[in-house]
């Protein structure tokens, strides 16, 4: 046995085992879009990380790192990036990689006709507005310089743009003669060819996705042979991880108990890049005022929420920045603990006093307001008649609605709420523009503050990471005061990860164990 | 009247269900006296309790007693069906009688509607419509009584069919009595046994319906109790396996009111058989 | 013959789907909601492509024109595209699941037949005896229970607690589909689905032969002096089953019906998953797909029912 141990240990720390099938759970079927720049489900998302490669990757400190670009430079005035390809990388169909590739890929994003979404991403680009309205036919601020040397080029200087590089590259010579409007159509999108560690092999629909290792792989081919994504229905997974038949898989918090005593399986706990919260009409005159915000807030118990309802999975928020970013601080913020007395004395102190049946009122204004809870999370739907129940004891009457998902975001577009609860899931660059500017089509609180649009257009220029880190201090420090929203908690995600699992990062960043996908690189199954 | 309940009362299952459905009504009716707590009012921390003394039915994952949302949720599920075939039966009757009385090219173009009903498929037709409107106690209630109409109104039709081509009719119309007089007099109560039996076993069928749509998700929403909805908390396997006290009760509920419904049924169709004399137990 | 079946057909068919699917459309259209809800989770995504999708998918147009828009491509065999980020043919995404939930009904008939015709046949020819008892109580059972709570029982015994049978779901990527693998998956699926069906058949079995046994020709048998056996399976049953064969019609449509909830507890990958998320994304051209597909399929049924009957009965004559 001792000796078992001894050798084990020593074959451990030799070269990582060869061979092998990944089995990763997935509780949703991706849509069978696996074209990078057209996708827009996460799921497909997963299948892109892997066949494909972009510019740069996204590591577990949330920086970029070079991928396909072995290397780049950025202009003095923060204007320009050049990126410098490797040289040698080749598609599974055995062309080589180069700049024009990554110039059809983003030049395809700008394209008049583009069907997808990403366009938002590069309108900064020289040209690109233009282009996109079919005005001119070319982009000044995508450059080939050649082979293997891109720059591009933006109008204005973007802090964000870096962490945009990492869109699968497509194949030129495979795709430029589809019409740009009919690329969604192609048969490429369900048998996708890239460049990445892993070779497509088949897609069954709500059954699986099979991948095969890249042996050319310019990396270095993976040490797994075979990575399959499993379909798997959300209440059968912890069977399934009791059985051995998936390998990683993420779980609610309310199968933690049972597959935490699965023995052979570890679990990672660890905080994503989300957070969910209660939304305000700030258009409607009771909720104008800040101070009935920050009651409310006070009036909440999110402590029991998170510990209670989550089961200690999740960290209660009180700013838009979560805690798994590099933005992120709590130096000045108010963490507005549970206290219902403090509540009722803040709303006393600002004039409203109980009506006749005991809900708050002042002037023609009363504390009655309809909460909408979009389906589809029971936590969620706890939470909503936790907060009625808390209400309650402060004199404020919250009538539950309880809607289809697309049914409640077409009353908040309308404008046509009081108060709401959805969550939001965070790219990894922090730059709320897209959320929080006044001018954003996504402003639903109706929150308008010079100085908050401020701070975020400051934001989004900065290029030293210590100056921007101060500007979004202060911004989230803002946010804590005027509370548009009640935060609710940022996400945690559990992991669950079968021991003959190598490789993997045991103290995982906000991209997990597997780093996003990186890992499927270099993790190796022991026996 | 008379001969009728006697015959009725020789089937036995027929009688065992009467009773125990007259249990579940009353139980329904008085749930606020007969439940020990509030149906809503969560308790955190004393969530996911198996039975105990103070929870005859343990708790949900809201702390909630299940007893007391046992049966408020009765009170949902019952009025559910009973409604939903209330709503059916006056637009078949109507549509019904219409179709029967004038004949041509009103009963084909009603005819025609019914058969547009009938050919929906149910179930994916009810979740469509309630995930579009929302779920709600009123929206199932509508949507159930309003897919539901063909049958009731194809009955009635029948009827006046049977009826229109007597000479009992043609004699009554020849001595000027008036349409409405006809219909009410003769074929209504004509058309009442069967009538009764489909509205019985249409409320049987509204009943599960209406679990299953909440088992969905689409039928009567949270936090307000109703058998289906109780049994959809316990999608999860781990609340399957692990408590099944909150399961069992809701599912043994619907099932038993729905067999005894079916009993009731059952029982009424014999019983308005006079055939039935001859080979009944 | 055919001449009732054209007339069926163009008479009925085609005014009862055109009906059908106007008031479906109407009804997904005009509900709160719309497809394209779902990009406003895409980081920096602006409110120009949005719009763009919309007019890409149709959505700027009324809904007459959509609808008939629609009509015009189904007449000439398309169903259209997905409005999810796929934009897959409608009749692929259809295609590709329908496998499962045929697979699915198909052995939940065949379970239904098996169990249900011979358990009406005993229970008509013991009448009154205990089997016969057992047999309709259990009839009543069946229908009585609701699928869903008797699918979550199922799974509670066989795949939780006995560990027998999966929980749910279907082969694993690259695990051998071998007969009894499907038979594994298959088993508590179908059982579920079929159950009200078995029970129905089982009573109708039971009716039909009874009414048939009380016949006056039967009794010619008997005096004659064959035994009672003689009498149920070789005369009888002839008889009884024809009506039977006119159920079949009935309850092929239903069963794809029932099957959304059934697929929905077992994890099952057909169709049932597909109309659910389809209907919370408001995918209009999936939505109508299924639809019509289990529209055509009913009405199909029913005619078939109506023409089984009408060959076994010779009475019974359409002009």
């Amino acid at each position: 046995m001792m000796l078992c141990l001894v050798l084990s240990a020593a074959a451990a720390a030799q070269a990582p085992a060869q061979g092998g099938t990944f089995r990763y759970a997935l509780t949703t079927n991706p849509r069978g879009m696996f074209n990078p720049i057209l996708y827009t489900e996460a799921y497909d998302g997963l299948i892109i990380d892997v066949v494909f490669d972009g510019l740069i990757y996204i590591d577990e400190q949330l920086q970029p790192q070079p991928r396909l670009a072995k290397g780049w430079e950025i202009s003095d005035d923060g204007l320009s990036i050049t990126f410098y390809l490797h040289e040698g990388v080749k598609f599974h169909d055995g062309v080589e990689v180069t700049a024009h590739d990554v110039e059809y890929t983003y030049k395809t994003m700008l394209h008049p006709e583009y069907t997808g979404v990403r366009y938002g991403n590069f309108r900064l680009l020289v040209g690109a507005e233009e282009y996109h309205e079919g005005l001119r036919d070319d982009v000044p601020g995508i450059e080939v310089i050649d082979d293997y040397t891109i720059k591009f080029t933006t109008t204005e200087p973007y802090a964000p743009l870096l962490t945009q590089f990492g869109y699968g590259i497509l194949p030129r010579h495979l795709l430029e003669d589809i019409p740009v409007g009919e690329l969604e159509r192609a048969d490429f999108n369900r048998h996708p060819i890239g460049s990445g560690p892993f070779k497509f092999v088949e897609f069954l629909t709500d059954q699986h996705v099979i991948l095969e290792a890249n042996d050319d792989y310019f990396l270095g081919r993976p040490n797994i042979d075979t990575l399959v994504f499993q379909r798997v229905a959300l209440d059968a997974l912890p069977i399934y991880i009791r059985q051995g038949r998936v390998d990683y898989a993420e779980i609610s918090p309310d199968n933690y108990a049972e597959v935490s005593g699965i023995p052979g399986v570890d679990l990672y706990v660890y905080e994503e890049l989300s957070y969910n919260y209660i939304c305000f009409n700030l258009r409607q005159p009771r909720f104008a005022d800040p101070i009935v915000r920050q009651a409310i807030t006070y009036g909440f118990d999110r402590e029991t929420y998170v510990e209670i309802l989550r089961e200690g999975f999740g960290i209660v928020a009180n700013a838009p920045i979560p805690l798994a970013s590099w933005a992120y601080t709590n130096e000045g913020i108010n963490e507005y603990p549970y206290n219902p007395e403090l509540a009722a004395q803040m709303l006393a102190d600002a004039g409203w006093k109980p009506g006749p049946d005991g809900v708050l009122e002042k002037d023609d204004m009363r504390l009655e307001f309809e909460f909408l809870v979009p389906e589809g999370s029971r936590v969620q739907e706890q939470m909503a008649l936790l907060f009625q129940q808390n209400m309650e004891d402060i004199g404020i009457k919250v009538n539950l609605v309880f809607m289809e998902f697309s049914a409640a975001v077409d009353r908040v577009d309308a404008r046509e709420f009081d108060t709401f609860t959805m969550g939001w899931s965070l790219a990894v660059d922090p730059d709320p523009y897209g959320i929080w500017h006044s001018t954003s089509p996504w402003n639903d609180p109706g929150f308008y503050n010079e100085r908050s649009d401020q701070l975020i257009e400051m934001g989004r220029r900065e290029t030293d990471p210590e100056k921007r880190k101060e500007i979004y201090a202060e911004w989230q420090r803002l946010i804590n005061y005027e509370l548009p929203t009640m935060f609710l908690s940022y996400g945690v995600t559990i992991a669950a990860v079968n021991e003959r699992v190598q490789g993997i990062d045991t103290e995982p960043g906000p991209l997990g164990p597997l780093v996003g996908l990186e890992k499927l690189r270099t993790i190796w199954i022991a026996d | 009247m008379d001969k009728l309940w006697r015959r009725f009362c020789r089937n036995k299952l027929a009688v065992t269900g009467l009773v125990i459905l007259i249990l579940f009504v009353v139980s329904a009716i008085f749930a606020p006296l007969l439940a020990p707590h509030d149906p809503n009012r969560a308790n955190l921390r004393m969530r996911n309790q198996p039975p105990s003394r103070e929870h005859p039915f343990g708790t949900d994952d809201m702390g909630r007693d299940i007893l007391s949302r046992l049966l408020y949720g009765g009170r949902i599920s019952l009025s559910v069906g009973l409604v939903s075939v209330g709503i059916s039966l006056t637009i078949g009757l109507v549509l019904g009688s219409l179709a029967g009385y004038f004949g041509g090219f009103v009963d084909t173009f009603i005819m025609r509607l019914a058969d547009v009903f009938y050919s929906f498929p149910f179930l994916i037709l009810a979740i469509t419509i309630s995930a579009i409107f929302g779920p709600s106690i009123y929206n199932t209630m509508i949507i159930l009584g309003v897919l539901s109409w063909p049958g009731p109104a194809r009955l009635l039709r029948a009827e006046f069919l049977k009826l229109k081509t007597t000479d009992f009719v043609a004699a009554a119309t020849a001595l000027g009595a008036r349409p409405t007089r006809i219909m009410f007099r003769h074929i209504l109560p004509n058309a009442f046994s069967p009538l009764l039996v489909s509205a019985t076993l249409g409320v049987a069928s509204s009943i599960l319906s209406e679990a299953g749509l909440s088992f969905l998700g689409l039928g009567v929403p949270p936090p307000a109790p109703s058998w289906g909805n109780m049994l959809n908390r316990a999608r999860p396997l781990h609340i399957l396996s692990g408590m099944p006290w909150m399961w069992i009760p809701p599912g043994l509920a619907v099932f038993v009111v729905v067999l005894s419904i079916n009993f009731v049924g059952d029982g009424l169709r014999d019983a308005f058989d006079p055939r039935q004399d001859q080979n009944h137990s | 013959m055919w001449r009732y079946i054209v007339r069926r057909v163009v008479l009925q068919g085609i005014p009862v789907l055109l009906g059908f699917t106007f008031l479906l459309y109407l009804v997904i259209t005009i509900a709160p909601g719309s497809p394209v809800t779902h990009l406003r989770g895409v980081p920096n995504i602006d409110e120009e492509t949005i719009a763009r999708r919309e007019a890409q998918l149709g959505l700027n147009d009324s809904f007459l024109v959509q609808y008939i828009k629609w009509l015009g491509r189904v007449l000439r065999g398309d169903l259209g595209l997905s409005f999810d980020s796929s934009r897959r043919p409608v009749a692929e995404l259809i295609m590709e699941r329908m496998p499962a939930t045929i697979l699915l009904s198909v052995s939940s008939i065949v379970l239904a037949w098996l169990i249900g015709i011979p358990v009406g046949i005993l229970s008509a020819r013991y009448q009154y005896s205990a089997l016969d008892y057992a047999v309709t109580f259990f009839a009543f059972v069946g229908i009585s229970i609701p699928s869903f709570f008797f699918g979550l029982l199922l799974l509670y015994v066989f795949a939780l607690k006995l560990n027998v049978l999966p929980a749910g779901g279907f082969f694993l990527a690259g695990e051998p589909r071998t007969f009894m693998g499907y038979v594994q998956y298959l088993l508590l699926p179908s059982i579920t689905l079929g159950l009200s069906d078995i029970a129905g058949i089982a009573r109708y079995m039971r009716a039909s032969l009874l009414e048939v046994l009380g016949h006056d020709f039967l009794r010619t048998a008997r005096a004659k002096g064959l035994s009672e056996n003689v009498v149920v399976y070789k005369h009888a049953l002839r008889n009884a089953l024809l009506p039977i064969l006119t159920l079949m019609g009935f309850t092929i449509p239903f069963i794809f019906s029932g099957a959304v909830i059934v697929e929905n507890i077992f994890a099952w990958p057909g169709l049932g998953s597909l109309a659910i998320q389809a209907v919370s994304e408001r995918n209009y051209p999936v939505i109508m797909g299924i639809n019509l597909m289990f529209a055509v399929l009913i009405f199909l049924g029913n005619l078939i029912a109506d023409i089984s009957y009408a060959i076994a009965d010779p009475r019974i004559r359409y002009e």
